[in-house]
């Protein structure tokens, strides 16, 4: 249950890049789930532990807080370790993918990106669970 | 001769001990033995003469009886005899010493130069060391910067990439949004164009390509087009954009475009980060140099970032809803652009008061007239009341004929031994301008240059020596390399004298910045070797003459040493001299030295430096 009776999200995307977030909240609004977006990391942790999002699309390089710091900080909380977390970002080397895997990650995608798979990606796991 | 007297010695015994006939004189026998080790062939065979006929003396004279002729014969031919073969023996004795001096000399130098070489190796080790950590350091820059660009081309490309794709997937988006998400394709790829232009900017300014169209440019001109450029953008921000500029300003020396493209970035950053007020665009002449300042009354800076933020992408981290975002890169590519003019630039900043930034350009000077046909002194222009000059160094004569040569032009001088003493002197008469020859950074010449500064008066650096009593002084040095190091400095200085390949010797005691110079050297195709010790250092130019020789950090009394003995040797006076100097000190001053020409003619140039002091007071006029 979500803290304070708000009403549960399906899906948060945390960008510093309005556009890109912009872009993915349109996408997913249209299929008809509930899309909430953060631009900074603090913002970003405040709607996870108020809106309870079922998934997480975290950017790496971002004001306040990175996303790796994120995602760690929600695989290691009990309550939050079920949220899908994909980490969405420019930096495409092998490192960052270990690195985010490492901090629990569930899946990397480079940008450019094309909405429309990760719309079938999002669908696919949704279903899933 | 000493040896000599002890046969005299052995007579005399001879005399003591019964007469002339005495065995005592057998003791010639073994004293000659003895004295072939020390005398020549030559003395002994005199040494054996000498004693016979001494002996046969004395024999008749004290007339013994019965003189054996055959005994008496065969002992002179004895004597003389023995004589032979001792001189013999030292014969021999001589030529081996010879060959054992030979060896050990051949051995001594043998040694010396593999000590030599030993040294010139570990310099070159170190030399290959620091180069190769040098090259490892541009490796990482390159990959950070390779890496960072790749970051900020994808993030356009995913906005275009994913509105573009939503465009053709949805039939049913309203016009608005439409055109709105359109908008954002079109700003973005304009965006991800301009990135691409600044990243091969600086591309082409790291490798040395970037061609700069050097001219005569006008600041007033330069300021109208920038205002033109901006004007629109400050206009629908509401901010007020102001002009101020001096009135009668020098052109300065660089390429028109890339001076516009500076002044555009400086504004384009005021106007981003301001929300009210004005931004201040301004010009005024400095000394040698025309100061450009872009003031605005944004947001201010953090101290700890007045440094950084030239850095290549280096942003400003707040992020604000609204500001379009900027790649980091027009600050580090404007401070590029100035330091190839040969100026620089900082900021001035206090949080919420707004941000002042500032370059300097120097000003263009004319071309000094210097062919071999005609070497003349300019005249001083009549009517004009100049303030004294000021001659600084410590060197008497060198300060008392600049002084007489300057007067018969017709300038007032003023005169000082140290920095101390000037600084006394210009408290109590204000010079228009200051001419030194010393280069040791001391701290209270750097005051005095200071002072010099901000009360625009020109200091004017020469390095000028006597070499013959009761001459002229003359100019010793065709250039200063400044420190830290500049490629591109060091390239354009040596370029008018050198062609690649030539070879240099560079003079310098201190190691470290000898083999950082060298490196250098040798990355841009000169052949430099380097010797620490003086005078070494110029027995070898004088034997094999190199096409350039660059001094380093030497006391002055040494510098002045290796200067005057380069400069009266037929080999080596017409070869083109470097003096290495130190960071603080060329800000401060202005450097006259001598060019080809000057230096082929063999009149070193102190016409140059007048040239100079006419055109440094022609261009200061308006601030006497």
């Amino acid at each position: 249950m979500p803290e304070n009776g708000k009403p549960a999200i399906d899906i948060l995307v945390a960008d510093d890049e309005p556009h890109i977030a912009r872009a993915l909240n349109f996408i997913f609004k249209k299929e008809g789930y509930n899309v909430e977006m953060a631009f900074d990391g603090d913002a970003a942790m405040q709607i996870i532990k108020e809106c309870r999002p079922k998934f997480v699309f975290l950017d790496l390089i971002m004001p306040k807080k990175n996303g790796d710091e994120i995602c760690k900080a929600i695989k290691s909380d009990i309550d939050l370790r079920d949220i899908h977390v994909i980490i969405l970002t420019c930096k495409g080397q092998e490192l960052d993918k270990e690195r985010s895997m490492a901090a629990g990650a569930n899946e990397f995608i480079t940008k450019p990106f094309s909405p429309k798979e990760v719309l079938s990606r999002v669908k696919a796991i949704l279903e899933s669970k | 001769m000493l040896y000599c007297l002890s046969f005299f010695v052995v007579l005399l015994l001879c005399m003591f001990t019964g007469g002339i006939e005495s065995p005592a004189r057998f003791l010639y026998f073994p004293l000659i033995v003895i004295l072939s080790q020390r005398l020549s062939f030559k003395a002994l065979i005199w040494t054996g003469i000498l004693f016979s006929l001494f002996f046969t003396l004395l024999l008749f004279l004290f007339k013994t009886p019965a003189i054996q002729i055959p005994g008496f014969t065969v002992e002179i031919f004895a004597y003389i005899l023995s004589a032979f073969a001792a001189g013999f023996c030292s014969q021999t004795k001589q030529e081996e010493r010879e060959r054992y001096d030979n060896a050990i000399s051949t051995f001594h130098s043998l040694s010396d130069a593999l000590n030599y070489k030993n040294m010139n190796l570990q310099t070159t080790l170190d030399a290959l060391s620091a180069a190769h950590n040098k090259l490892q350091e541009y490796d990482q820059n390159r990959t950070k910067f390779l890496s960072n660009v790749s970051h900020e081309l994808r993030t356009p490309l995913s906005s275009i990439r994913s509105y573009s794709e939503i465009l053709l997937n949805y039939d049913d988006i309203d016009t608005d949004t439409c055109r709105e998400f359109i908008q954002i394709i079109n700003s973005e790829s304009e965006r991800l164009s301009a990135l691409v232009n600044e990243v091969l900017d600086i591309a082409k300014i790291e490798s040395g390509k970037l061609e700069l169209n050097i001219s005569p440019v006008n600041p007033d001109f330069l300021l109208k087009e920038s205002e033109k450029i901006i004007k629109p953008m400050a206009s629908d921000k509401g901010l007020l954009l102001v002009l101020k500029y001096d009135e009668k300003m020098p052109d300065v020396r660089g390429d028109r475009n890339q001076l516009i493209q500076v002044l555009v970035n400086l504004l384009n950053n005021a106007v981003k980060f301001t929300n009210t007020g004005t931004i201040t665009l301004g010009a005024r002449q400095n000394g040698g140099f025309v100061e450009f300042s872009v003031s605005d009354t944004g947001e201010g800076i953090f101290p700890e970032e007045k440094e950084v933020i030239f850095d290549e992408f280096y942003r400003i981290s707040e992020v604000v809803e609204n500001r379009p975002k900027g790649s980091g890169l027009g600050l580090s590519i404007s401070k590029k652009i100035v330091e190839y003019h040969g100026g620089k630039i900082w900021v001035d900043s206090n949080l919420g008061e707004g941000s002042t930034f500032c370059f300097t350009i120097p000003c263009y000077t004319g071309k000094v007239r210097s062919t071999t046909d005609h070497i003349y002194f300019p005249e001083k222009s009549s009517g004009q009341a100049y303030l004294p000059i000021l001659v600084l160094s410590s060197d008497i004569t060198v300060r008392r004929a600049l002084r007489k040569k300057l007067e018969e032009l017709g300038y007032q001088t003023l005169g000082a031994d140290t920095p101390a003493r000037a600084s006394q002197v210009v408290s109590e008469t204000r010079p228009g301008l200051i001419v030194t020859d010393i280069i040791e950074e001391r701290d209270d010449l750097i005051e005095l240059l200071r002072w010099a500064r901000n009360s625009r008066v020109q200091t004017i650096l020469v390095s000028l020596h006597i070499f013959t009593f009761g001459e002229e002084p003359r100019l010793a040095l065709s250039g200063y390399l400044s420190k830290p190091f500049d490629k591109h400095e060091v390239m354009s200085l040596l370029e008018a004298f050198n062609e690649k390949g030539d070879r240099m010797v560079l003079i310098s005691p201190d190691k470290e910045e000898s083999r950082t110079l060298q490196v250098l050297l040798g990355s841009v195709g000169y052949d430099a070797r380097l010797i620490s010790e003086s005078a070494l250092a110029v027995r070898e130019c004088i034997a094999s003459p190199p096409e350039s020789i660059i001094i380093g950090s030497f006391r002055k009394n040494q510098l002045e040493e290796i200067i005057s003995s380069l400069k009266t040797n037929s080999q080596t006076k017409n070869i083109p001299i470097f003096l290495i100097l130190g960071t603080a000190l060329h800000n401060y001053v202005k450097t006259v030295t001598l060019d080809k020409a000057s230096q082929r003619t063999g009149k070193d140039g102190l016409y140059k430096l007048v040239g100079e002091i006419e055109s440094a007071y022609t261009r200061n006029q308006d601030g006497i």
